[in-house]
């Protein structure tokens, strides 16, 4: 453990300190000046003039401890190496587990903010590989790491879990609420096409004929450009060149995903993410999000010398990759995921003293007043 | 010009005589007969023959001038000059807080006003010595209505100087005052060398009173809270509570008092004190009443 100071120079803050000095010294002008010639007899013995005097100094060095304390307190002193080095137990939702036979670990849920075991079982799906990846990064370098987990782990991600330390990694029974992946139904379509655009039309309406089940209808409706938006469950697509209006975008902010024309005018200054691309690696489509929705925008016109792959038979389905990805594999055996040690350990970051400094601030000011107004002080020295 | 002299106090000098014990007998009879004219060395005036004057008073080469007689009248000298001394140091210019513009030096003027007017009523020479470290305002001794003017003019010079006059300053004062002169010495006397002054003149065989200025503040302290007191002549401070120091002060400051009077008493100076808020004619009755002075301790 260890002490550091983020900000020395707010020490010159320490200064200060020679006011309540200066303030003590000067502090014999403002009582009353008063001419007496019988001074002589107003005191026991002659005193020096000149010698600094310093009355209640009990009270004059409260104060400039107070302001001591204030520099310091500007100086942001933190403290390195004080965190908690308890064994850390971290509980998969859905994994059994006694807590008696803990003992003084800390016991906490996998989820976000790590809620401790008495707080209710986190539900939902959880990025359990992610949350452990941030506890192994977050505990201190050979604090003991007890991972308690059911059979099974939904939360998993493409890699493996590799950790700094070594980690008792214990199935037990129990089973985390299945993520159950349903199969998506194909996304349905709402086109809003002008009529230059309304030619193109029909590669997307193979397209979703494609994703349905042979004999049934593809889920696509076409409108003009200035009938109502559809449902935000559905896909808007926007066959027109120009601005897009207002109200799409509104739309789009509001939750909305919408599929545009390459000659429509985006709006300007967002950064747009290429997602989709063809075999040479030329891209097709670009993501921008907006709001709690995203806009998806063709990069050439939707016409077969612009994009081959209208006419290629992977069409429908990278078409549908683009408009509704499906989710990726979480869910995996514990015992086939036990985590790999040897990634880097980080330095953990200094704890910050200011909040206990505050306090002690606060403490020493109630002092401070405590003795500046007692009953008991003489009204001068 | 500003009367020092406040109409009540006026009324009640009438009763008042500057007496002084060791010029009696000395010249003429009574109490020093001061306007008599008659046979002297001062030329007073001219006045018309009458008849049962002596031949020899007859001027006569006036004469043979005029043809007329004329008898030269010559003023003799009163016997007595009263001696006003007048400490001018800084300390006299201490005034209370109840009135800032009435010093210790103010009262003395006033008192010095009321005794000229004494001695000029009853014919004695008068004279003031303002003794300031700045140097002495001197006055010589002589008497009439126009002395007194001289002297109500000449005091209005005077203001508080630094410190009391060095004995070195102090040459006229013994080159002027006469042997058997009274002298009255106003002093807040917390400068020994004022103390002093008067116990040589005293031991040199002049009568020698003294009159202790003193304020109200320092007869009741009336101070309280935080104070910063500066004494005037050497500018020391003390930084103190007035009701904290009050006790002390006035204990301390009485002793001081007993030691002062012993030792003019021991001197043979009689003495009385005068405090701002009194009426300045209490303490020439306390000096000079002719029922004493015990009926105005």
């Amino acid at each position: 453990m260890s002490m550091g100071l983020l900000f020395p120079a707010a020490l010159a803050a320490l200064l200060a300190l020679v006011v309540p000095l200066v303030i003590h010294i000067a502090r014999k002008s403002e009582q009353r000046p008063t001419d007496f010639a019988a001074l002589r007899w107003l005191r026991q013995k002659p005193k020096p003039r000149s010698r600094l005097r310093f009355d209640e100094w009990p009270l004059l060095l409260a104060r400039m401890a107070l302001l001591a304390l204030a520099a310091l307190w500007l100086a942001q002193p933190i403290l390195f190496g004080a965190a908690d080095r308890s064994p850390y137990v971290a509980v998969v939702p859905g994994a059994q587990f006694n807590a008696a036979t803990f003992g003084d670990s800390r016991l906490h849920w996998i989820a976000p903010g790590f809620p401790a075991i008495d707080a209710p079982r986190p539900a939902g799906p959880l990025p359990i590989a992610s949350l452990i990846r941030q506890i192994d990064a977050e505990l201190p370098t050979g604090t003991p790491l007890t991972i308690i987990t059911p059979t099974v782990i939904d939360g998993a991600d493409a890699d493996r879990l590799r950790l700094s330390r070594k980690v008792t990694w214990r199935i037990t029974g129990g089973a985390m609420a299945a993520s159950e992946a349903k199969i998506a139904s194909p996304p349905p379509l709402s086109v809003r096409t002008d009529a230059d655009h309304r030619g193109r039309l029909r590669y997307l309406r193979a397209a979703a004929l494609a994703w349905q089940p042979a004999g049934r209808e593809a889920d696509i409706d076409t409108a003009a450009i200035d009938a109502p938006l559809p449902d935000r469950r559905r896909i808007l697509v926007w066959f027109a060149g120009g601005t897009l209006p207002d109200d799409v975008l509104r739309w789009v902010n509001e939750g909305g995903t919408v599929l545009t024309a390459s000659d429509a005018r985006l709006p300007d200054g967002r950064p747009a993410l290429p997602v989709w691309r063809d075999d040479i690696g030329a891209t097709l489509a670009e993501a921008l999000p907006m709001g709690k929705g995203r806009l998806l925008h063709f990069t050439r016109a939707m016409i077969p010398t612009q994009m081959p792959i209208l006419l290629d038979a992977d069409f429908p389905v990278q078409l549908r990759a683009l408009l509704a990805p499906t989710a990726p594999p979480a869910r995996v055996a514990s015992a086939e995921y036990a985590p790999l040690t040897g990634e880097r350990s980080y330095d953990q970051p200094p704890q910050s003293l200011r909040p206990w400094l505050a306090l002690l601030i606060a403490l020493s000011l109630l002092a401070e007043r405590w003795m500046a107004t007692r009953r008991s002080r003489s009204i001068a020295p | 010009m500003v009367d020092l002299i406040p109409p009540d106090v006026r009324s009640r000098l009438r009763g008042l005589r500057l007496v002084t014990h060791r010029a009696v007998g000395s010249h003429g009879l009574g109490l020093h007969q001061s306007h008599s004219r008659g046979a002297g060395l001062e030329f007073a005036q001219y006045r018309a023959y009458e008849p049962g004057d002596e031949l020899r008073q007859i001027d006569w080469k006036l004469y043979a001038r005029s043809d007329k007689f004329f008898v030269r009248e010559a003023e003799r000298e009163s016997p007595v000059a009263v001696w006003i001394l007048i400490d001018a140091s800084a300390s006299m210019g201490q005034a209370d807080a109840a009135r800032p513009d009435y010093c210790r030096l103010d009262a003395a003027k006033s008192i010095t006003a009321a005794i000229a007017e004494l001695a000029m009523k009853q014919g004695d020479r008068f004279g003031f010595i303002a003794l300031g470290d700045d140097g002495l305002a001197l006055l010589p001794p002589a008497t009439g209505a126009r002395q007194r003017d001289r002297l109500l003019l000449d005091l209005l010079t005077v203001h508080p100087a630094r410190g009391f006059a060095a004995d070195a300053q102090m040459g006229p004062l013994w080159e002027r005052i006469g042997a058997r002169d009274l002298v009255i010495l106003l002093s807040d006397c917390f400068d020994n060398g004022a103390v002093a002054l008067a116990e040589k003149l005293a031991a040199a065989g002049r009568e020698t009173l003294v009159i202790e200025m003193l304020t109200v503040a320092e007869r009741d302290f009336p101070f309280d809270g935080g104070y910063r007191f500066r004494d005037p002549e050497t500018g020391e401070e003390y930084l103190g509570d007035g009701a904290a120091l009050r006790a002390g002060f006035i204990a301390r400051f009485g002793e001081a008092r007993a030691a002062l009077h012993a030792r003019l008493d021991g001197a043979g100076i009689r003495h009385a004190a005068h405090v701002l808020d009194e009426p300045i004619d209490l303490p020439l009755r306390r000096l000079f009443s002719v029922h004493g002075a015990a009926d105005y301790a």
